[in-house]
């Protein structure tokens, strides 16, 4: 035994400090070693004889050394891949060139992003002949004189504080949602707080500010107050709000017409009550909603009274027209047009706005169908069935240009003569039906990876199918499948610009025309506003894409635990 | 434990000629990061001896023979493996590979592959044996393991028990010098692992030199020549069995096996 | 039972409306009942509209004369086609942009997938940037940056950009040479096809060689030789023998524009690079999943057996990773085929543009050329996922 235990290290068993590991292994040199190059021997005989080479091709052929280096390193490269193919073991130049290869691209990309957007940019061009001054970079100008039309389209002027309003409480509400489960709430606000003091003070020092700069300072100070609020309770509530109220405030922010959403407001102040009171508010709020589908019911039987009467059939008529008279003052205006602000048409819309109505939009409409449809797909009754896969594969089968010429040319035939359909409601359609195909597909995945135990649990605490539903399945199934909702929200989002296709003006579409207007035709304007185009939605999705990533990691180790 | 050892004269470990030596490690550090895992370990290994390594959880038990074939690099120290001393040159990692076999935890059988298939593919790739020889020598061992009948099953039919077999199986085909085993037993079933013992027993039984990360101290008891104790990444105490398990020197070691032999 | 035993041969039975049985049937009849009823009302409304337009139903407008020209038509075709080619050319060249584009998209989705997961950290941050980026800006916007920022804006023919004189760049296309055989190129033409045929048999014998005696042979070094050098030294040899093989159609300048030659119309080659651009992203990322999904285990196993890094990637690795790329992949495939819908915008002709576009706005006869558009893209995307069904069952590896 002894000589085995003869090889005694400096330490008594079980005193050994932790040391530093070697410097070469560890630290920036490490970090080298194991990242960019295997070993620094072959990196320094590679570079050596990379930049050996360069040096005679900038001295002798007289290239530019980038293109020198460059030049040296393919053919090295090449040189590299034959003893490869001869003696594996020699080809040691591999890796270092790989990152003699990867520097040079990134340092043509950044110099290409810096040079373009800011050394060569020209900031303050009123027109095409400014902006020819220094072709070679942005033209920022461009960009600052028609900002407010790329955001807002022809909406008129005096009336763009509502479209200001309505993107705040979007922003504002989303981030409050996303937020509120985070930490440093507290500080974060006063952060929030201390923004909105110091853009007042700048404004006010600018002199007066207009409602709209008004609106904009006080979004940082409304996050910080939702943000100060008691956090779960408050997140259901403005999560339902937003649900629920927001669509319809935004109708009546956007077109302007108040009268519209009044019978709507009460199934929806019904639904929030109900969500979020007791007992009581819970039986009232069912009440309100109930009342309305009611209400529904019975214009239904008007409307087929009314039908009936078209053709002829006696007496009806009159009935009919008895439905009519008393419906007719629920469906009104109820007398409070005094709150509509001035109608805009919605071919006036345009710009950012219009893409964030149509994404909007798509993604409400399409969540809720996409659950029904998943729903329906995996239900046991054979016609539902196969009318869900049918409607899926069908809407999955066909590109969304070919919807939107669908929703164009042919929504107008399906409906009776007389009724009309304006483009924007053609496209939501269009676009609503063909995200739910997808988002069917997605909730059916959660749907499909909920193990079996959870839909028998329920069965057998004698849940009928709807409560089962809403209260075990669907919320586990969503939120497992939230990144690949997030994921379908970033498809629909990128796929808005393809309105563009029957008249509408989107965002991509208005900067699109604008560039070709006759007082801005110079050679950087294309390049300067598909950029800016470029790096909105660049934004939205990415910020998406990194939301949903952090979600993804958040449920990968709920599950793990 | 239901593995009977027949008292085989074993080697005399007092030996030390350099020829009879199969891994000799000096002074071997080893960091994650900035994280001091490996710290001065000095070990040889005799051919033929069956060693046994057993240590509290993140001890670098696995970190250390995972060295042995390079599947960790270790940054100071020396580690030579059947006279190859194992430095960055790729060759001599591909020899000291082709002569070390190991059996993980997890198996790592390759699910695309039959049985057969698995056990074949180094020797045909590796090894360059013909088709016929390599499924000859693999039906032999997969006879020893004592599922002949498997061969042509995807591990996924398998159960755990088999799996293991057939990784082990799977080793020998490459007809190793050196056999490192990395908790072979902790993934399975109590009842299926008995059969991966046994096996591991009969091994034992040929002479095979051995490493063995285990906790199974029925079979450390039977089996070693040597047990070794680790925490913290330092060999803390080694010894033969019997009086490393009645009369532990070491304070951690005591610790230790009062936890592992009574609960 | 008058007796008042239960005979026990039929379980008591619930009330009928409370039978999940006769609830099923009701609630699938009403469902069918809806459906039926609003696609009557539809059509209905369809049928009275078309009549009050005076558009006559049915496929008769296919055999009218279209009258308009297609820059791009690979069949004979005319401005007094008629509309039945106009679909043709169409649908053709859809599957042309289609089929050209899988096929960028695919090698540079590979390459950029193996590079992401490149140990080294340049390279692999490279191709993240890469694939964030063009991932996350909507494909219409890179179709028009390549059409009107890139391709418009180049040089007319006159100043055409110029390589070698053979290759010329302008705002109308690219001008590549047309390649013409001659008799002289049979011999290259057999060497090749013998070469091919050669490889295939080479392998099979090395197979069996290495069977036989466990030799290793370098079949892909060989067959590269085989059917590349072989066929390049006879094109050379004949070259001296009887002249050149081949004969370059090479495009020239004649007044106000280039004559002769390949042109590729820059619209194909913005679609082309902004599709093969846009789905590399998404492939890249399936890539990258699917070598990932292997497990490292599976890796340090083979490694631990002696295997090397190259054999193991081919024999272990990319076999397993294949099975979670390929479903993906030809996702990505449909994705593309769908997205080369697109060329409507800058007017590429496929079948969106020149039949659901300009055939409909002259014939009116919407109904009839949505549903053959729709029913093009939807036989393809079904028939694709069929495949992909039968080969997903196949390829799924078996479980106990
Ligand atoms: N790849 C790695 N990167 C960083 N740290 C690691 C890595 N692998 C292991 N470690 C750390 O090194 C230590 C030793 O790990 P090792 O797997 O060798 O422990 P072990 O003794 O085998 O434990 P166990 O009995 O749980 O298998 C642990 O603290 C572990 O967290
Ligand atoms: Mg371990």
């Amino acid at each position: 035994m002894s000589d085995i235990q003869a090889e005694v290290g400096a330490y008594d068993p079980g005193t050994h400090p932790d040391l530093p590991p070697p410097p070469a292994t560890a630290g920036i040199l490490g970090w080298i070693k194991h990242n960019l190059v295997p070993s620094f021997e072959h990196a320094g005989i590679t570079a050596a004889i990379a930049i050996a080479i360069t040096a005679v091709l900038v001295f002798a052929a007289d290239m530019a050394p980038l293109v020198g280096l460059t030049v040296a390193v393919f053919g090295l490269a090449i040189v590299n891949a034959i003893i490869k193919a001869i003696a594996p073991d020699r080809a040691i130049m591999g890796q270092t060139l790989l990152t003699l290869f990867a520097m040079i691209v990134f340092y043509f990309l950044l110099a290409g992003v810096i040079g373009f957007t800011i050394i060569d940019a020209v900031w303050d061009a009123k027109d095409k002949v400014g902006c020819a001054t220094s072709p070679d970079g942005a033209c920022w100008g461009f960009i600052g004189a028609r900002f407010e039309q790329f955001m807002y389209g022809f909406f008129p002027e005096p009336e763009r504080w509502r479209v200001d309003l309505w993107s705040i409480i979007l922003t504002v509400g989303i981030a409050a949602i996303i937020f509120t489960d985070g930490p440093r709430r507290q500080p974060t606000a006063l952060v929030l707080f201390g923004a909105t003091v110091v853009l007042y003070v700048w404004q006010l020092g600018l002199g007066n500010p207009d409602v709209r700069a008004v609106l904009w300072m006080a979004a940082p100070a409304a996050l910080g107050v939702l943000l100060l609020l008691p956090s779960e309770q408050m997140r259901k509530a403005i999560g339902l709000l937003m649900l629920l109220a927001y669509p319809l405030a935004s109708f009546w922010l956007l077109s302007g017409s108040f009268g519209f959403i009044v019978p709507f407001i009460l199934p929806v102040a019904g639904l929030i009550i109900a969500s979020l009171g007791g007992d009581r508010a819970r039986s009232v709020g069912t009440l309100m909603m109930g009342l309305f589908f009611l209400i529904i019911a019975l214009s239904l039987v008007g409307a087929i009274f009314g039908l009936l009467g078209n053709w002829g059939v006696p007496l009806v008529d009159s009935i009919a027209d008895g439905f009519d008279a008393v419906l007719g003052i629920y469906w009104g205006d109820w007398g409070l047009d005094g709150l509509s602000f001035t109608y805009v048409e919605t071919d006036k819309w345009g710009g950012l706005m219009l893409t964030l109505v149509v994404a909007i939009t798509g993604i409400a409409a399409s969540l809720p169908l996409g659950v029904l449809l998943a729903l329906g797909r995996r239900s046991n009754m054979p016609v539902v069935k196969t009318m869900c896969v049918m409607f899926i594969e069908f809407w999955r089968g066909v590109p969304l240009i070919t919807v939107l010429f669908m929703a164009s040319v042919m929504f107008p035939l399906f409906l009776p003569e007389g009724v009309t359909f304006n483009q924007l409601l053609r496209a939501l359609i269009g676009v609503a039906l063909f995200s739910a195909a997808y988002m069917a597909e997605v909730v059916r995945g959660g749907l499909q990876a909920l193990p079996k135990g959870q839909f028998e649990a329920a069965d057998a605490l004698g849940l009928n199918y709807f409560k089962s539903m809403r209260l075990i399945v669907l919320p586990q199934a969503l939120k497992i499948v939230i990144p690949g909702i997030v994921n379908t929200f970033i498809g629909l989002f990128k796929d808005t610009t393809l309105v563009a296709i029957i008249g509408l003006i989107d965002f991509l579409a208005q900067v699109d025309t604008g560039m070709r207007d006759s007082s801005w035709l110079a050679p950087n304007v294309p390049y300067t506003g598909y950029l800016f185009v470029a790096a909105v939605f660049w934004i939205f999705c990415y910020g998406m894409s990194r939301y949903s990533r952090g979600v993804e990691r958040r449920l990968e180790t709920g599950h793990k635990r | 434990m239901s593995t009977e050892v027949s008292e085989t004269p074993r080697e005399s470990i007092a030996s030390t000629a350099s020829t009879n030596v199969a891994v000799q490690m000096i002074g071997v550090h080893k960091w994650y990061g900035q994280f001091h895992v490996l710290k001065d370990i000095n070990l040889s290994v005799h051919r033929g001896e069956r060693i046994v390594i057993c240590g509290p959880s993140g001890s670098g038990k696995s970190t250390l023979i995972r060295c042995i074939n390079r599947l960790e690099e270790h940054q100071q120290g020396q580690i030579i493996v059947e006279g190859n001393e194992l430095t960055n040159d790729v060759k001599k990692i591909d020899e000291i590979r082709r002569e070390v076999g190991m059996v993980f935890q997890h198996f790592n059988l390759f699910p695309h592959l039959t049985v057969l298939e698995n056990l074949t593919l180094a020797p045909l790739w590796v090894r360059k044996v013909p088709k016929a020889e390599a499924e000859a020598t693999a039906m032999k061992y997969l006879e020893r393991v004592k599922i002949p009948e498997q061969a042509l099953k995807f591990p996924g039919q398998l159960s755990g028990g088999q799996q293991q077999r057939v990784a082990i199986a799977r080793s020998l085909c490459m007809n190793p010098r050196i056999m490192l085993f990395d908790e072979p037993t902790s993934a399975l079933d109590p009842e299926m692992i008995n059969e991966v013992l046994d096996v591991m027993v009969s091994l034992a039984e040929e002479g095979m030199t051995m490493m063995c990360v285990t906790h199974e101290m029925g079979f450390a008891r039977t089996v070693a020549d040597r047990v070794i104790f680790m925490d913290g990444g330092e060999i803390i105490e080694q010894n033969e069995p019997e009086p490393f398990f009645s009369n532990p020197q070491h304070e951690r070691t005591k610790e230790f096996l009062g936890q592992i032999l009574h609960h | 039972m008058a007796n008042g035993i239960p005979t026990g041969a039929t379980p008591a039975r619930a009330v009928w409306w409370r039978d999940p049985r006769w609830r099923s049937l009701i609630y699938q009849a009403i469902a069918l009942a809806a459906v039926v009823a609003v696609g009557w009302y539809l059509v209905d409304n369809t049928l009275s509209n078309m009549e009050r337009r005076g558009i006559t139903s049915g496929f008769d407008f296919l055999s009218n004369t279209a009258g308009f020209d297609i820059i791009q038509a690979l069949v004979p075709y005319s401005a007094t086609s008629t509309y039945g080619s106009v679909f043709l050319v169409g649908l053709i060249n859809t599957l042309l942009i289609a089929a050209v584009g899988v096929v960028f998209a695919t090698m540079l989705g590979f390459i950029i997938g193996v590079a992401r997961l490149s140990s080294n950290w340049l390279i692999s941050t490279l191709a993240t940037i890469y694939i964030e980026t063009f991932r996350n800006i909507p494909l219409l916007l890179q179709i028009l940056f390549w059409y009107h920022a890139v391709l418009k804006p180049l040089p007319g023919p006159r100043e055409s950009i110029n390589f070698l004189d053979v290759i010329f760049v302008n705002n109308r296309g690219l001008y590549l040479p047309l390649p013409g055989f001659n008799q002289a190129f049979l011999p290259v033409f057999v060497v090749l096809v013998a070469g091919i045929v050669g490889t295939i048999m080479l392998r099979r014998w090395s197979r069996k060689r290495q069977a036989a005696t466990g030799q290793l042979f370098p079949v892909v070094r060989w067959g590269l030789f085989a059917i590349l050098g072989l066929p390049a030294l006879v094109f050379v040899l004949m070259s001296f023998i009887s002249g050149p093989p081949m004969e370059f159609g090479i495009a020239k300048l004649t007044g106000f524009n280039f004559e002769g030659g390949m042109v590729v119309i820059p619209e194909f080659v913005a679609l082309l690079v902004a599709l093969s651009v846009y789905t590399a992203a998404f492939i890249a990322e399936a890539v990258r999943s699917g070598i990932q999904a292997v497990s490292h285990g599976q890796t340090e196993a083979a490694y631990a057996l002696g295997v090397r890094p190259a054999p193991t990637m081919k024999l272990i690795i990319i076999p397993q990773a294949m099975r979670v790329i390929i479903p993906q992949l030809t996702n990505q495939y449909l994705n593309l085929t769908k997205n080369s819908s697109l060329a409507v915008f800058i007017a590429y002709p496929d079948l969106v543009a020149v039949f659901m576009g300009t055939s409909l706005n002259q014939t009116g006869q919407a109904v009839e050329i949505v549903a053959m558009t729709m029913a093009i893209y939807l036989t393809i995307s079904l028939v694709t996922s069929a495949v992909m069904n039968w080969y997903n069952a196949r390829i799924s590896l078996v479980e106990r």
